[in-house]
């Protein structure tokens, strides 16, 4: 079996799965808060511990995913729509019109009340037109759950093995002493 | 547009079904196994060599598939359809007749549905890719520790 280094060779390289808004050094700062919890020995159960973090960075990427996808001042989701209002707008447009007048129709830059109740019917507007994206993520959360609680098993399992293992050659030591000094 | 200008050999080659690169079988058979074997021991392979090759390939697997399901998690849109939605966006401006402007706008409307169906979908296959090279990991995994640990109690 492998050496049984705590500073694991990266395999895989976090950068490698982790996508642009998440961290690798929160990644690897949460990696080793596992290892210290689980007690992971040897390269085949500190695998195992790192596929339970990912379940976990899976859920929570799944969450924020949908509260994207929920918020009232997030990018509009009909592309063909906007492209058909662009061209309905130039076309419409005066000839006489101001080149610049692209520039003055730019929305001032909004941020968001917190916990204002007054935006429940936009985030449900919302919900509305991507109810079957969320629910694609919903779906995918309830999957990363069920992965998560078999990895957990498999690695209590693999402990287990290990630590009986472990057991029976104590076990087998302690039977050789006593013959010799019988 | 994010996808415009891949090819479609470049989209197989790095999609969930592609083989594991070798080099990453490689690096988890020596994780595996702790060391690197000689090529003389793929000769012919014992029982050990053969599950734990079996592993590193699943696992690679499930890295391959892994990293294609979290690009697709932040993916709403079809690339090449978004693709196809920009000539038709030209083709409103350039075109002369109005019922070829009229019949652009409908095709329009009609790829944007098909664009977040067909990224649903793709979603939906890498969940399922993905579910399936865990479970083939698992399973590999299992058979390792059962030779492990047959050969140490042997």
């Amino acid at each position: 079996m492998p050496d049984d280094d705590p500073t694991m060779r990266r395999l895989p390289n976090p950068a490698r799965m982790l996508l642009a808004d998440e961290s690798a050094t929160e990644y690897d700062a949460l990696l080793q808060e596992y290892f210290a919890d689980m007690e992971p020995v040897g390269a085949l159960e500190r695998r195992q511990v790192e596929l339970i973090l990912r379940c976990d960075v899976d859920i929570d990427r799944q969450f924020r995913m949908i509260a994207q996808h929920l918020n009232p001042l997030g990018e509009e989701a009909n592309r063909g729509a906007q492209m058909l209002a662009e061209w309905y707008r130039l076309e419409l447009r005066h000839p006489d019109a101001p080149e610049d007048e692209d520039a003055q129709r730019k929305p001032p830059t909004l941020t968001l009340p917190e916990g204002d109740a007054r935006l429940t019917p936009l985030i449900a507007s919302r919900y509305a037109q991507r109810r079957e994206l969320i629910a694609l993520h919903h779906r995918e959360v309830t999957f990363a759950e069920r992965r998560r609680r078999q990895a957990i098993e498999l690695l209590y399992r693999m402990q287990d093995r290990r630590r009986r293992a472990s057991s029976q050659v104590e076990v087998a030591d302690a039977e050789v002493i006593e013959a010799s000094e019988a | 547009m994010s996808g415009a200008g891949k090819s479609p050999s470049a989209n197989r080659l790095h999609g969930a079904q592609s083989r594991p690169a070798g080099g990453d079988v490689a690096q988890f058979l020596a994780e595996i196994l702790g060391r690197v074997p000689s090529s003389d021991e793929f000769l012919n392979p014992s029982r050990h060599l053969s599950a734990a090759l079996r592993l590193a390939d699943a696992e690679a697997r499930l890295e391959s598939v892994y990293r294609h399901y979290a690009e697709a998690q932040f993916q709403s849109r079809n690339a090449e359809l978004d693709h196809m939605q920009d000539h038709l966006d030209d083709l409103l401006y350039f075109a002369k007749s109005p019922e070829i402007k009229a019949e652009v706008r409908l095709r329009i409307l009609r790829l944007e549905r098909a664009s977040k169906f067909y990224s649903n979908q793709a979603k939906r296959l890498a969940g399922r890719y993905l579910r399936e090279a865990q479970s083939a990991r698992d399973r590999a995994l299992g058979d390792y520790l059962d030779i492990v640990e047959a050969g140490s109690s042997n």
